[in-house]
């Protein structure tokens, strides 16, 4: 497309916006997953990364979901390893049949994830479910039990708390200037309260709320998603250990995103606890695994705009991080952009390598940078020490699975810079 | 302190717009703690000239994710959000990595801090570095003459054209500017957009 930009008169200039604008957009590697599945740019795995003879991740979670009502499983990954992805997928996976009950929910749409109580996981599926329940009833005419139109207003005043107006004193005349608010806050600060007494009381009234759904022989999946964003394990394992155990039982089946620290910690509770456990760990450099991420580019425009050797170039150095091989992708446009180019040459890709090795360079000391030189000279990494589960966590290092052999590695970006300032 | 590449709110602004407002982005800015007022000056004047509409400026007092329809709520006259960080606050920023993807949910959000406290975050807030637009170094358009101040002097010429004819700022400034974009802003005409 052209357009008149130049400033002599009759020129006529490649106007480069509308060329970068929508790459920069496809590429946009915080943009809503729901909308990037949407629009067909999500591009699925055809096998479990961890064995390549097994389906993918997401179409386990979904056969052991329909196969197994009330089963609980866990998908534990790195930051920016696609578990959000993974969790869409499996949720469209199980939408094939009509009568199934999917309910997604980040839970930091619901609660301050800071403030965040158990009872929390139970209080959002009561919601979520009271609404698939109305609409329902309401396609099929019918009116809404009074027992679960209660179980509703009891959750609501437990989840979101409740201010009663009372008198000031005792004169009981009514007198709507004495009325003062007085708010009950035991069970409800912020958005959520400290549930976790009350986590009994609200699975029961989620139970009543679910009853119509689990009344027939129709599935129902929660797909939690946001919980892994608490890092550490302890925290992670106070939801289980409440809100997910009381729903063992229910029929109910639940997916949830686990923290990655969960598979280095020596309690073994995600192995144990959980029916099925699924990690997603970053994609090692292979031919198989390179195609994948080459893929992912493709799909969202890169030949356009590079040649194969600078997505080459780009899918190495994210160190197979989903969320980094779009940052990448999409520093190296800007890039090229303000360089007035109209293609992505290798100094633009070398630019942004060095821009994200410098994002994972910041904040490090000597011990840190120690480690790093360990595990790339030697092999080396002390997975059982906290400032190696740091590094992990931070995604300076990443675990790799590949030939059946776990191994670690230095982000490759990060690895490209270390040499000159450790 | 790692050098990562330098703008100014004049240039930033304008990779927000090329990107569009209502497209989410997370950028870091990093700053000298003395230069963050006019900073936040620059970028509420570019916000308004480039884009032409008002920055939603939050403290970190009014940075509350309690309320789903609270600070970050989407709001069309107010596309860009600015939060000033400049002292180390770990309670918020621990919230604001957890409940990290209402951030991204809201247009471009701006997170502007001092270099220790950029530094912390990046190194102790994993889920919100991961998802960075990008982390760039911000310095006050006085650096360059100031757009204001050429302003005044010659209202009809282009911006583009004022650091150009500036040599897009002078002194090593300028020249980190030059050399960490690669694109030889102090040497060469920006090209049209």
């Amino acid at each position: 497309m052209e357009t008149a930009t130049d400033s002599k008169p009759g020129a006529v200039a490649f106007d480069r916006r509308l060329v970068y604008r929508p790459f920069l957009e496809r590429l946009n590697p915080i943009a809503s997953s729901q909308g990037l599945l949407a629009d067909g740019l999500i591009v699925a795995p055809d096998h479990d990364p961890r064995d390549t003879g097994e389906p993918p991740i997401h179409v386990s979670l979904a056969n052991t979901a329909e196969l197994t009502r009330g089963s609980q499983m866990a998908l534990v990954g790195g930051i920016g390893s696609g578990k959000t992805t993974e969790l869409l997928l499996t949720q469209k996976e199980l939408s094939r049949h009509s009568d199934a009950v999917n309910v997604y929910a980040d839970l930091a749409d619901y609660t301050d994830l800071n403030e965040i109580n158990p009872g929390a996981i139970l209080a959002t599926a009561g919601f979520q479910l009271y609404s698939h329940v109305c609409s329902r009833l309401r396609r099929e005419g019918r009116d809404l039990p009074e027992t679960i139109k209660s179980a509703h207003a009891k959750l609501r005043e437990l989840a979101l708390g409740k201010t009663s107006w009372i008198y000031e004193d005792e004169d009981y005349d009514y007198e709507p200037d004495r009325l003062v608010p007085v708010r009950s806050p035991g069970v409800m600060k912020l958005r959520f309260p400290a549930l976790w007494p009350k986590v009994e009381e609200i699975q029961k009234l989620l139970v009543s709320i679910a009853s119509p759904l689990l009344g027939s022989e129709a599935q129902v999946t929660l797909l939690i998603d946001g919980l892994d964003r608490l890092i550490t394990p302890e925290l992670f394992r106070q939801f289980a250990e409440q809100d997910l155990r009381s729903l063992k039982g229910t029929q109910i089946s639940v997916i949830i995103v686990a923290p990655l620290l969960f598979l280095y910690d020596k309690s073994r509770f995600v192995q144990d606890y959980f029916d099925v456990v699924k990690h997603i760990p970053a994609a090692a450099a292979g031919p198989r695994s390179s195609a994948f991420l080459r893929q992912i580019l493709e799909r969202r425009g890169a030949p356009e705009l590079m040649d194969r050797a600078e997505i080459t170039a780009i899918a190495k150095y994210s160190g197979g991080v989903l969320r980094d091989l779009l940052t990448l992708a999409r520093s190296s446009a800007e890039y090229a952009y303000r360089d007035g180019e109209d293609r992505i040459g290798r100094r633009h890709v070398s630019a942004a390598i060095k821009q994200l090795g410098n994002r994972y360079l910041a904040g490090l000391g000597n011990s840190q940078k120690g480690l790093l030189q360990r595990l790339i000279e030697n092999n080396e990494f002390p997975i059982e020490t906290s400032a190696a589960k740091e590094l992990l966590v931070n995604r300076q290092v990443l675990e790799y699975f590949k030939g059946g052999v776990d191994y670690f590695a230095v982000h490759p970006a990060l690895t490209r810079i270390l040499p000159k300032t450790a | 302190m790692i050098e990562f590449s330098a703008t100014i709110a004049f240039g930033l602004i304008r990779r927000l717009a090329t990107a569009g407002t209502d497209t989410p982005s997370l950028y870091l800015l990093i700053s000298d703690a003395g230069a963050i007022p006019a900073i936040q000056a620059d970028i509420a004047a570019e916000v308004q000239v480039q884009i032409g509409v008002g920055v939603r400026a939050l403290a970190p007092v009014d940075v509350r994710f309690d309320d789903s329809q609270g600070a970050f709520a989407p709001d069309p006259d107010k596309p860009v959000t600015l939060i000033t960080l400049d002292h180390w606050l770990p309670k918020l920023v621990t919230a604001l990595d957890r409940n990290i993807v209402l951030l991204t949910r809201s247009g471009a959000v701006l997170l502007l801090a001092s270099r220790k406290v950029a530094e912390r975050i990046l190194a102790e807030a994993p889920n919100l570095r991961n998802r960075l637009t990008d982390v760039v170094e911000i310095l006050p358009d006085e650096a360059f003459g100031g757009p204001i101040a050429w302003r005044r002097a010659r209202p009809s010429a282009s911006r583009t054209g004022s650091r150009q004819a500036n040599g897009g700022g002078s002194g090593r400034d300028a020249n980190r500017i030059a050399r960490s974009t690669g694109t030889g802003v102090a040497t060469r005409p920006l090209t049209p957009v």
